[in-house]
Protein backbone atom coordinates (compact mmCIF):
# COMPACT_ATOMS: atom_id res chain seq x y z
CA UNK A 1 0.00 0.00 0.00
CA UNK A 2 3.09 2.55 0.92
CA UNK A 3 4.26 1.78 -2.42
CA UNK A 4 1.07 2.31 -4.33
CA UNK A 5 0.53 5.82 -2.75
CA UNK A 6 4.37 6.61 -3.42
CA UNK A 7 3.71 5.47 -6.93
CA UNK A 8 0.73 7.44 -7.01
CA UNK A 9 2.28 10.73 -5.54
CA UNK A 10 5.25 10.63 -8.10
CA UNK A 11 3.17 9.68 -11.02
CA UNK A 12 0.69 12.66 -10.47
CA UNK A 13 3.74 14.80 -10.34
CA UNK A 14 5.13 13.75 -13.85
CA UNK A 15 2.21 13.81 -15.22
CA UNK A 16 2.28 17.67 -14.80
CA UNK A 17 5.10 17.66 -17.53
CA UNK A 18 3.25 15.52 -19.94
CA UNK A 19 2.51 16.84 -23.37
CA UNK A 20 -0.21 15.67 -25.57
CA UNK A 21 0.59 16.32 -29.11
CA UNK A 22 -2.30 16.12 -31.60
CA UNK A 23 -1.96 14.34 -34.85
CA UNK A 24 -2.61 17.89 -37.06
CA UNK A 25 -0.20 20.80 -36.61
CA UNK A 26 -2.10 22.79 -33.92
CA UNK A 27 0.66 25.57 -33.83
CA UNK A 28 0.04 25.88 -37.75
CA UNK A 29 -4.01 25.98 -37.07
CA UNK A 30 -3.59 28.53 -34.05
CA UNK A 31 -1.50 30.96 -36.11
CA UNK A 32 -3.90 30.23 -39.31
CA UNK A 33 -6.59 31.75 -36.95
CA UNK A 34 -4.99 34.94 -35.88
CA UNK A 35 -4.14 35.81 -38.91
CA UNK A 36 -7.81 35.83 -39.96
CA UNK A 37 -9.56 37.32 -36.89
CA UNK A 38 -13.12 38.27 -37.89
CA UNK A 39 -16.12 40.17 -36.03
CA UNK A 40 -17.43 37.17 -34.49
CA UNK A 41 -14.04 36.37 -32.14
CA UNK A 42 -13.89 39.50 -30.98
CA UNK A 43 -17.00 38.61 -29.04
CA UNK A 44 -15.35 36.54 -27.11
CA UNK A 45 -13.79 39.15 -25.15
CA UNK A 46 -16.58 39.77 -22.99
CA UNK A 47 -17.53 40.80 -19.84
CA UNK A 48 -16.22 37.79 -17.93
CA UNK A 49 -12.88 37.89 -20.33
CA UNK A 50 -12.90 41.74 -19.50
CA UNK A 51 -13.43 41.32 -15.72
CA UNK A 52 -10.57 38.33 -15.45
CA UNK A 53 -7.94 40.94 -17.22
CA UNK A 54 -9.24 43.76 -15.06
CA UNK A 55 -8.16 41.39 -12.31
CA UNK A 56 -5.50 40.07 -13.72
CA UNK A 57 -3.60 43.61 -13.86
CA UNK A 58 -4.32 44.65 -10.16
CA UNK A 59 -1.45 44.24 -7.83
CA UNK A 60 -3.86 44.52 -5.17
CA UNK A 61 -6.36 41.58 -6.13
CA UNK A 62 -3.26 39.24 -7.05
CA UNK A 63 -1.82 39.97 -3.83
CA UNK A 64 -5.35 39.35 -2.12
CA UNK A 65 -5.46 36.16 -3.94
CA UNK A 66 -1.60 34.83 -3.00
CA UNK A 67 -2.68 35.84 1.07
CA UNK A 68 -5.86 33.88 0.32
CA UNK A 69 -4.61 30.80 -0.96
CA UNK A 70 -1.49 30.97 1.92
CA UNK A 71 -4.01 31.29 4.44
CA UNK A 72 -1.79 28.75 6.58
CA UNK A 73 1.47 30.32 5.76
CA UNK A 74 0.05 33.98 6.65
CA UNK A 75 -1.84 32.82 9.68
CA UNK A 76 2.15 31.01 11.20
CA UNK A 77 4.00 34.17 10.26
CA UNK A 78 1.60 36.43 12.06
CA UNK A 79 1.93 34.28 15.12
CA UNK A 80 5.58 34.55 14.45
CA UNK A 81 5.78 38.09 14.52
CA UNK A 82 2.78 38.52 17.38
CA UNK A 83 5.57 36.31 19.87
CA UNK A 84 8.26 38.01 18.37
CA UNK A 85 7.13 41.31 19.76
CA UNK A 86 5.24 40.06 22.56
CA UNK A 87 8.63 38.63 23.64
CA UNK A 88 10.62 41.82 22.71
CA UNK A 89 8.04 44.03 24.95
CA UNK A 90 8.51 41.78 27.59
CA UNK A 91 12.49 42.04 27.51
CA UNK A 92 12.14 45.74 27.35
CA UNK A 93 10.28 45.81 30.45
CA UNK A 94 12.08 43.62 32.72
CA UNK A 95 15.08 45.35 31.74
CA UNK A 96 13.65 48.62 32.50
CA UNK A 97 12.10 47.30 35.77
CA UNK A 98 15.46 45.82 36.39
CA UNK A 99 17.65 49.50 36.09
CA UNK A 100 15.01 51.38 37.97
CA UNK A 101 15.36 48.92 41.01
CA UNK A 102 19.35 49.14 40.68
CA UNK A 103 18.63 52.85 40.58
CA UNK A 104 16.53 52.82 44.09
CA UNK B 1 20.79 22.66 -10.86
CA UNK B 2 22.69 26.09 -11.78
CA UNK B 3 21.77 25.27 -15.31
CA UNK B 4 18.27 24.59 -14.94
CA UNK B 5 17.82 27.71 -12.95
CA UNK B 6 19.68 28.94 -15.89
CA UNK B 7 17.48 28.04 -18.51
CA UNK B 8 14.38 28.68 -16.64
CA UNK B 9 15.29 32.13 -16.07
CA UNK B 10 16.45 33.01 -19.47
CA UNK B 11 13.09 31.03 -20.48
CA UNK B 12 11.16 33.86 -18.56
CA UNK B 13 12.98 36.75 -19.68
CA UNK B 14 12.51 35.63 -23.67
CA UNK B 15 8.78 35.14 -23.21
CA UNK B 16 8.79 39.41 -21.25
CA UNK B 17 10.28 40.11 -24.44
CA UNK B 18 8.54 38.03 -26.54
CA UNK B 19 5.01 39.93 -24.99
CA UNK B 20 6.59 43.12 -24.71
CA UNK B 21 7.40 42.84 -28.72
CA UNK B 22 3.59 41.34 -29.23
CA UNK B 23 2.14 43.98 -27.41
CA UNK B 24 3.61 46.39 -30.35
CA UNK B 25 2.18 44.74 -33.40
CA UNK B 26 5.41 42.49 -34.01
CA UNK B 27 3.36 39.33 -35.13
CA UNK B 28 6.39 36.77 -35.26
CA UNK B 29 7.12 37.50 -31.23
CA UNK B 30 3.38 36.21 -30.84
CA UNK B 31 3.70 33.39 -33.45
CA UNK B 32 7.16 32.17 -31.07
CA UNK B 33 4.88 32.62 -28.03
CA UNK B 34 1.93 30.06 -30.35
CA UNK B 35 4.99 27.75 -30.57
CA UNK B 36 6.14 27.80 -27.22
CA UNK B 37 2.31 27.47 -25.43
CA UNK B 38 0.45 25.63 -27.79
CA UNK B 39 1.20 22.34 -26.70
CA UNK B 40 0.87 23.22 -23.34
CA UNK B 41 -2.75 24.62 -23.84
CA UNK B 42 -3.67 21.66 -26.21
CA UNK B 43 -2.31 19.36 -23.29
CA UNK B 44 -4.30 21.62 -20.80
CA UNK B 45 -7.54 21.49 -22.74
CA UNK B 46 -7.44 17.86 -23.65
CA UNK B 47 -7.05 16.71 -19.91
CA UNK B 48 -10.09 18.85 -19.28
CA UNK B 49 -12.06 18.24 -21.93
CA UNK B 50 -11.05 14.93 -22.90
CA UNK B 51 -11.67 15.11 -26.45
CA UNK B 52 -9.25 16.23 -29.37
CA UNK B 53 -11.66 18.49 -31.09
CA UNK B 54 -12.79 20.61 -28.20
CA UNK B 55 -9.39 20.94 -27.22
CA UNK B 56 -8.11 22.46 -30.48
CA UNK B 57 -11.04 24.29 -30.44
CA UNK B 58 -10.24 25.54 -26.89
CA UNK B 59 -6.75 26.31 -27.96
CA UNK B 60 -7.80 28.39 -30.65
CA UNK B 61 -9.85 30.25 -28.24
CA UNK B 62 -7.48 31.20 -25.92
CA UNK B 63 -4.85 31.95 -28.44
CA UNK B 64 -7.46 34.60 -30.08
CA UNK B 65 -8.23 36.14 -26.75
CA UNK B 66 -4.44 36.09 -26.05
CA UNK B 67 -3.74 37.99 -29.52
CA UNK B 68 -6.56 40.01 -29.08
CA UNK B 69 -6.05 41.37 -25.53
CA UNK B 70 -2.59 41.03 -24.92
CA UNK B 71 -1.93 45.15 -24.94
CA UNK B 72 -3.51 45.18 -22.06
CA UNK B 73 -1.43 42.64 -20.28
CA UNK B 74 0.57 44.15 -17.34
CA UNK B 75 2.69 41.51 -17.21
CA UNK B 76 2.10 41.43 -12.58
CA UNK B 77 2.05 37.26 -13.44
CA UNK B 78 4.30 35.47 -15.35
CA UNK B 79 3.10 35.13 -19.25
CA UNK B 80 2.58 30.96 -18.77
CA UNK B 81 0.29 31.94 -15.14
CA UNK B 82 -1.43 34.15 -17.24
CA UNK B 83 -2.57 31.42 -20.18
CA UNK B 84 -2.72 28.77 -17.71
CA UNK B 85 -5.69 30.77 -15.60
CA UNK B 86 -6.78 31.56 -18.61
CA UNK B 87 -7.18 28.13 -21.02
CA UNK B 88 -8.71 26.61 -17.73
CA UNK B 89 -11.09 29.06 -17.41
CA UNK B 90 -11.91 29.06 -20.84
CA UNK B 91 -12.43 24.90 -20.69
CA UNK B 92 -14.36 25.04 -17.24
CA UNK B 93 -16.78 27.24 -19.27
CA UNK B 94 -17.19 24.79 -22.32
CA UNK B 95 -17.39 21.57 -19.82
CA UNK B 96 -20.79 23.77 -18.93
CA UNK B 97 -22.15 24.60 -21.94
CA UNK B 98 -21.47 20.38 -22.38
CA UNK B 99 -24.83 18.70 -22.38
CA UNK B 100 -24.65 15.47 -18.89
CA UNK B 101 -24.45 13.08 -21.48
CA UNK B 102 -20.81 13.75 -23.03
CA UNK B 103 -19.80 13.05 -19.56
CA UNK B 104 -19.03 9.05 -20.52
CA UNK B 105 -16.31 6.64 -19.93
CA UNK B 106 -13.15 6.92 -21.82
CA UNK B 107 -10.09 5.70 -21.73
CA UNK B 108 -6.69 7.35 -22.29
CA UNK B 109 -5.53 4.87 -25.19
CA UNK B 110 -8.72 5.84 -27.24
CA UNK B 111 -8.43 9.64 -26.26
CA UNK B 112 -4.35 9.31 -27.61
CA UNK B 113 -5.37 7.72 -30.70
CA UNK B 114 -4.67 10.10 -33.19
CA UNK B 115 -2.03 11.83 -30.66
CA UNK B 116 1.50 11.41 -28.95
CA UNK B 117 1.75 11.45 -25.53
CA UNK B 118 5.38 13.16 -24.38
CA UNK B 119 7.17 12.99 -21.71
CA UNK B 120 9.06 16.53 -20.54
CA UNK B 121 11.56 16.97 -17.95
CA UNK B 122 11.44 12.79 -17.17
CA UNK B 123 13.67 12.23 -13.94
CA UNK B 124 15.88 9.28 -14.65
CA UNK B 125 16.49 8.77 -10.99
CA UNK B 126 12.45 7.55 -10.72
CA UNK B 127 12.96 4.99 -12.93
CA UNK B 128 15.33 3.74 -10.49
CA UNK B 129 12.59 3.32 -7.92
CA UNK B 130 10.48 0.73 -10.01
CA UNK B 131 8.33 3.57 -11.34
CA UNK B 132 8.39 4.09 -15.17
CA UNK B 133 6.22 6.04 -18.20
CA UNK B 134 3.87 3.09 -18.32
CA UNK B 135 3.08 3.66 -14.57
CA UNK B 136 2.63 7.12 -15.32
CA UNK B 137 0.23 6.80 -18.21
CA UNK B 138 -1.64 4.27 -15.85
CA UNK B 139 -2.08 6.87 -13.28
CA UNK B 140 -3.09 9.31 -16.58
CA UNK B 141 -5.66 6.62 -17.91
CA UNK B 142 -7.14 6.05 -14.63
CA UNK B 143 -7.42 10.20 -13.77
CA UNK B 144 -9.25 10.49 -17.51
CA UNK B 145 -11.23 7.79 -17.02
CA UNK B 146 -12.57 9.38 -13.63
CA UNK B 147 -15.90 11.37 -13.36
CA UNK B 148 -16.07 14.86 -14.33
CA UNK B 149 -16.78 15.89 -10.61
CA UNK B 150 -13.66 13.68 -9.47
CA UNK B 151 -11.43 14.72 -12.67
CA UNK B 152 -11.49 18.37 -13.06
CA UNK B 153 -11.00 19.31 -9.20
CA UNK B 154 -7.89 16.36 -9.23
CA UNK B 155 -6.36 18.07 -12.41
CA UNK B 156 -6.95 21.39 -11.10
CA UNK B 157 -5.10 20.43 -7.99
CA UNK B 158 -2.49 18.42 -8.68
CA UNK B 159 -1.29 19.07 -12.20
CA UNK B 160 -2.27 22.59 -12.32
CA UNK B 161 -1.17 23.47 -9.07
CA UNK B 162 -4.41 25.31 -7.75
CA UNK B 163 -5.48 26.17 -4.12
CA UNK B 164 -8.54 24.34 -3.19
CA UNK B 165 -10.44 27.14 -2.91
CA UNK B 166 -9.80 28.73 -6.00
CA UNK B 167 -10.97 25.15 -7.54
CA UNK B 168 -13.73 25.92 -5.39
CA UNK B 169 -14.47 29.40 -6.85
CA UNK B 170 -14.25 27.74 -10.43
CA UNK B 171 -16.45 24.88 -10.18
CA UNK B 172 -18.87 26.89 -7.76
CA UNK B 173 -18.62 24.10 -5.31
CA UNK B 174 -17.86 24.25 -1.76
CA UNK B 175 -14.37 23.77 -0.27
CA UNK B 176 -15.27 20.70 1.67
CA UNK B 177 -17.09 18.92 -1.74
CA UNK B 178 -13.39 19.71 -3.21
CA UNK B 179 -11.79 18.51 -0.82
CA UNK B 180 -13.36 15.50 -0.52
CA UNK B 181 -13.90 15.05 -4.09
CA UNK B 182 -10.27 15.23 -4.71
CA UNK B 183 -9.34 12.55 -1.58
CA UNK B 184 -11.72 10.40 -3.08
CA UNK B 185 -10.45 10.66 -7.20
CA UNK B 186 -6.85 10.28 -5.20
CA UNK B 187 -8.35 6.82 -3.12
CA UNK B 188 -10.29 5.37 -6.86
CA UNK B 189 -6.51 5.94 -8.32
CA UNK B 190 -4.72 4.11 -5.78
CA UNK B 191 -7.34 1.24 -5.44
CA UNK B 192 -7.16 0.90 -9.06
CA UNK B 193 -3.20 0.80 -8.63
CA UNK B 194 -3.34 -1.96 -6.59
CA UNK B 195 -4.77 -4.30 -9.59
CA UNK B 196 -0.82 -3.25 -11.44
CA UNK B 197 1.56 -3.99 -8.56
Amino acid sequence: MNNVNKYSKIARNIAKNIVVRPSENIEEKIINKISNIDESDRKLLDEKFLDYLRKNNSRLYLLNEKIKNNSGKVAALGSIVALLVIFLVAVCYLSSSENSSDNK
Amino acid sequence: MGRLKEKKSSSAVDDRVLVSKSKKGNKVAFEELVRRYSNYVYTTSFFILRNTHDAEDASQEVFVKVYLSIGGFRGLSSFKTWIRKLTVNTCIDKLRLRSKASNQKVSLDELTENCEVVFTNFNRNLEKVFLDKEMVKKVLNIIVSLDESYRIPLILRDLQDYSYREIAELTKKPIGTVKTNIHRARKTIKEKLKYYE
